[in-house]
């Protein structure tokens, strides 16, 4: 028996694929959601940075600063095992590791995603932000309705390339003990001793999922571009 | 009434504003005019606090825009620990002015040397913040009485034409959905734009554009109106337009504050004229004495060459 046949065998007939399906159900929730956390987590420190001066928006500033510095500064890895290890059970919460690993990958992406919504909304004209003033709205208000929107269509494709790491990057989430897609290839290939032809199968399975991410962004890129002249 | 006492304004060691002080009555046709760098659009700006005066106010029919500036209220001077200390000084010096003479004679040194700090005790705080209460406006409210047209246009990007002169009307619950919609066809109309409704500003011309931010502006309904260079960044062909609508809004009564180099159309349109020169309004008047009898030698440089 070759080693592709001993992959198929343990894939199918022992009934493999359950194991790397709900792995990957878990790697493409965490991606999305943590995306999602990120995003909201992102435009809130991002618009913190660049509230106009005033007692509050220092301090606000200050707090993102200090969250960018501390998630941008330690491994994601590290970051991982002190939500799991450290966080959770100090506040006394039990909580499924998934849900742990999706609340840290989002706090880690939320970092990324500030400084990106930040250069974001710096390259929407400031002009956008007095004419809405000017009319009598107020900042949060014409941040919301006219500035964000377009600052999002800026960064679409800067969020693109972060939600593809991020979606790389979930691959660490086994060490708190979560059957993502890796470790489910990995279970595959340590059951059978044969591992050529699980990690290439690996391999392709996160190509093909980034390939579908990137194609996904290019058609909502295209959607965004509808207000540009072309 | 806009009324804008004694503005200054530094934009960190540049002086753009020097003690400006200028009253525009309803229905006037206020224009500015003066070479570039001379805070013309400064001025208008702090009209309507888009930028906010280092020193002076700002009132927009008896209310208060700006922040309360100390040296414009005798009584808060008066009442600042500053006040208190050069007084006790001065008596322990031994002075022959009378307390008033004396009282004068401080609030005029601090005025003059800008001797007002940061915390000047309790009761000066107490006094700013009474004249703050008991004057100020909602500075979102003021600004919807106040339209303006930005030289730069800057239209919402992302919005249509109609979304653009519905979104302030309908997120500040002026108007329904419905009303602003109406109103906005309405104006539309009058310029002619009523079929690029639902275009992006992107796909429209610079004199378009600039029509319909005018519109944008007046469908809040405002009293005043502060155009900020309107036609400069218009190609030659399409300034017409711009100020054929504006010049039907100052036949229909609107009061208007405009910055311009359209030295025809300020002499059409407006009702008194200001130079500024240098940070200060140096010369004002009615249009025939500016542009026919200029006293100011820097005036007739300056229409010498515009002219």
């Amino acid at each position: 028996m070759n080693a592709w046949e001993i992959f198929w065998r343990q894939l199918i007939d022992y009934e493999g694929y359950t194991l790397v399906l709900q792995g990957l159900r878990t790697t493409v929730i965490i991606a999305v959601c943590g995306l999602l956390i990120g995003l909201v987590l992102g435009s809130i420190l991002a618009i913190f940075k660049l509230l106009p001066r005033g007692r509050v928006a220092r301090v606000l500033g200050w707090i993102s600063n200090i969250y960018v510095a501390l998630f941008r500064g330690t491994p994601m890895v590290v970051q991982l095992l002190i939500v799991h290890f450290v966080l959770f059970p100090a506040i006394g919460l039990h909580i499924p590791a998934e849900v742990e690993g999706t609340i840290a990958f989002g706090m880690n992406s939320g970092a990324y995603i500030c400084e990106i919504m930040r250069g974001g909304i710096l390259s929407v004209d400031k002009g956008q932000m007095e004419a809405g003033r000017a009319l009598g709205l107020g900042y949060g208000r014409t941040m919301i309705k006219v500035v964000l929107p377009q600052a999002v269509k800026n960064v679409v494709p800067t969020l693109g390339n972060e939600f593809i790491a991020l979606i790389k990057e979930t691959s660490v989430v086994s060490f708190i003990a979560v059957v993502d897609v890796t470790r489910a290839f990995q279970a595959i290939a340590n059951s059978t001793y044969e591992y050529i032809v699980p990690y290439l199968m690996l391999a392709v399975v996160y190509l093909v999922l980034v390939l579908i991410v990137t194609l996904v962004i290019k058609i909502i890129e295209g959607r965004l571009r509808a207000s540009d002249r072309r | 009434m806009i009324d804008v006492k004694n503005i200054y304004k530094n934009f960190g060691s540049l002086k753009v504003l020097k003690a400006v002080s200028t009253t525009i009555e309803k229905g006037e046709k206020v224009v500015i005019i003066g070479p570039s760098g001379s805070g013309k659009s400064t001025l208008l700006r702090c009209m309507n606090l888009l930028e906010e005066p280092t020193y002076g106010e700002v009132w927009l029919d008896g209310r208060l825009i700006t922040p309360v500036d100390p040296y414009l209220h005798r009584d808060v001077i008066v009442k600042s620990a500053t006040f208190a200390r050069l007084r006790r000084l001065r008596l322990e010096a031994g002075t022959y002015m009378s307390d008033k003479q004396l009282e004068n004679a401080l609030v005029a040194e601090i005025k003059k040397n800008d001797l007002l700090g940061r915390f000047e005790g309790r009761e000066y705080a107490a006094a700013m913040r009474g004249i703050y209460a008991a004057n100020q406006i909602n500075i979102n409210e003021a600004r919807r009485r106040m339209g303006m047209v930005f030289q730069n246009v800057n239209l919402f990007n992302n919005m249509t034409v109609m979304q653009n002169l519905v979104c302030a009307p309908v997120q500040l619950g002026i108007k329904t959905r419905e009303e602003a919609t109406a109103n906005a066809l309405r104006l539309l109309r009058r310029i002619g734009l009523a079929d690029k409704r639902d275009e992006y500003p992107s796909k429209l011309s610079g004199g378009q554009r600039q029509r319909i931010a005018i519109v944008r502006s007046l469908c809040m309904d405002p009293e005043y109106m502060l155009f900020d260079e309107p036609t400069s960044a218009l190609d030659p062909e399409m300034v017409g337009e711009v100020l054929q609508l504006m010049k039907e809004l100052a036949d229909d009564g609107m009061t208007m504050v405009i910055v311009t180099h359209e030295m025809g159309f300020a002499r059409e349109v407006a009702t008194r004229v200001l130079f500024m020169d240098d940070g200060r309004i140096t010369e004002e008047g009615p249009p025939e004495k500016i542009f026919g009898a200029p006293e100011n030698p820097r005036l007739r440089d300056f229409l010498s060459k515009v002219l």
